[in-house]
């Protein structure tokens, strides 16, 4: 393999993407190989603790040896440790370049908006958002919002599992400067107290992309306009020429 | 009909349609409107095509007139990618040493024959399968450039790697 080209042993090694110990024995065949390997190896990158995060800053302290620009898909556990632990000038996060699909979980204690927020506008090129969880919106009494200078683009799926806080993300959401631009809305909440207009504001601002919502919802029925509007939901819709699908 | 002359100066005489498989020589006639495919080069010096060029001959006979992928289906070429599978017919062909694979692997690079590459990538790639570093470098007469310390680094950051 050493008489063949750069652009074919990459073609060879992308071709082992399903084989995670060959990729690693390939890792440990010579320096030209490393890169190629850990582009499939590093591909998705998981934090279920705190100590993970730590764990990694001190396993990569160098950000420029750091595999994390061959992430593309980042999952965050210990989303209500964000505040204290991730976010910041020069964090670790600035390393996930080029994550696209950004999972947080935040199960037993509720993360802040705000701070997720901050965490989507730290990944340029995001394009898919899955939150589950429960969020607090941290911003909702004196009404500010952080501004960012940039946002990713944001166009490809955002899935809200949520207890709480849907409400609290979406009107952040909105207001990022290089707005959303979802083809697939999945929206999933277990309490009423979210208001559900922001989550029809979602679906208005990405009516130039969207093609598909889902929404499983007992409270979305009884709060949601679409409950009162019933069969004239498509009239809320009808400037969504994408949509093509309709699941509740 | 379609003369193509290597770089050892030995020429073939082959259908159109065989010759179509090469992207590479269907492009050069097409732009020159000529029947004469000039001697390839190869990073910067002469490739040797004869001995390669006629088992490439033997593949695109052997699959003339089959589709050729197309470049607007980034799925299927995905797709193509991450599959390791190869034909019978396939996989008889390419079983050659290791010298004879990797001259197919640059003819077919070269001539831009896609589905032979693949075949040859992924011939290698399911020789590489399941082989220890040390296996894979000499499989391939590959140089060890890792001092320990570089190796015991490289395998204590592969635990942080996710199973794809």
């Amino acid at each position: 393999m050493s008489h063949l080209p750069p652009e074919i042993c990459d073609h060879i090694v992308d071709l082992l993407h399903g084989e995670p110990e060959t990729l690693k024995a390939c890792c440990l065949v010579s320096k030209s190989w490393v890169s190629c390997a850990r582009n499939h190896l590093f591909g998705e990158v998981a934090f279920r603790s705190l100590n993970d995060l730590k764990a990694w800053e001190e396993t990569f302290p160098d950000p420029a040896n750091s595999p994390a620009c061959h992430t593309r898909s980042l999952f965050i556990a210990c989303a209500q440790d964000i505040p204290t632990a991730v976010v910041g000038e020069g964090s670790w996060i600035d390393e996930f370049s080029s994550v696209v699909r950004l999972s947080v979980l935040s199960a037993h204690e509720a993360c802040s908006a705000s701070q997720l927020i901050k965490l989507v506008c730290s990944l340029p090129l995001l394009e898919d958002l899955d939150v589950a969880g429960q969020v607090v919106d941290d911003h909702k009494d004196d009404g500010t919002i952080t501004q960012f200078p940039t946002s990713p683009p944001l166009t490809g799926t955002l899935k809200l599992d949520l207890v709480q806080g849907i409400e609290a993300i979406t009107r952040q959401l909105l207001e990022l400067p290089n707005g959303i631009h979802f083809r697939m809305l999945k929206f999933k909440w277990y309490l009423g107290r979210d208001d559900p207009r922001w989550t029809v504001a979602t679906m208005e601002a990405c009516s130039g992309t969207l093609e598909s919502i889902d929404i499983n919802s007992t409270k979305l029925c009884e709060f949601c306009p679409f409950s009162f509007y019933g069969p004239t939901v498509g009239l809320h819709l009808r400037l969504h020429q994408g949509i093509r699908e309709w699941v509740r | 009909m379609v003369l193509l002359v290597t770089s050892d100066n030995k020429n073939f005489v082959v259908d159109r349609e065989v010759a179509d498989r090469s992207v590479f020589v269907k492009n050069t006639l097409e732009a020159r409107g000529l029947s004469i495919a000039t001697p390839p080069m190869l990073n910067g010096g002469c490739f040797e095509l004869t001995s390669p060029f006629l088992q490439v001959l033997e593949y695109c006979q052997h699959h003339r007139g089959e589709p050729l992928p197309t470049t607007d289906d980034a799925n299927a070429d995905e797709n193509r990618k991450r599959t390791t599978d190869i034909g019978e017919w396939d996989r008889k062909f390419i079983t050659v040493d290791h010298e004879m694979l990797f001259e197919i692997i640059l003819a077919a690079n070269y001539l831009d024959i896609k589905p032979l590459l693949d075949v040859g990538c992924k011939t290698i790639g399911n020789m590489v399968k399941g082989k220890s570093p040390e296996e894979v470098r000499k499989l391939f007469d590959i140089v060890n450039d890792f001092t320990p310390e570089e190796e015991a680094q490289i395998k204590k950051e592969n635990e942080w790697a996710e199973d794809p």
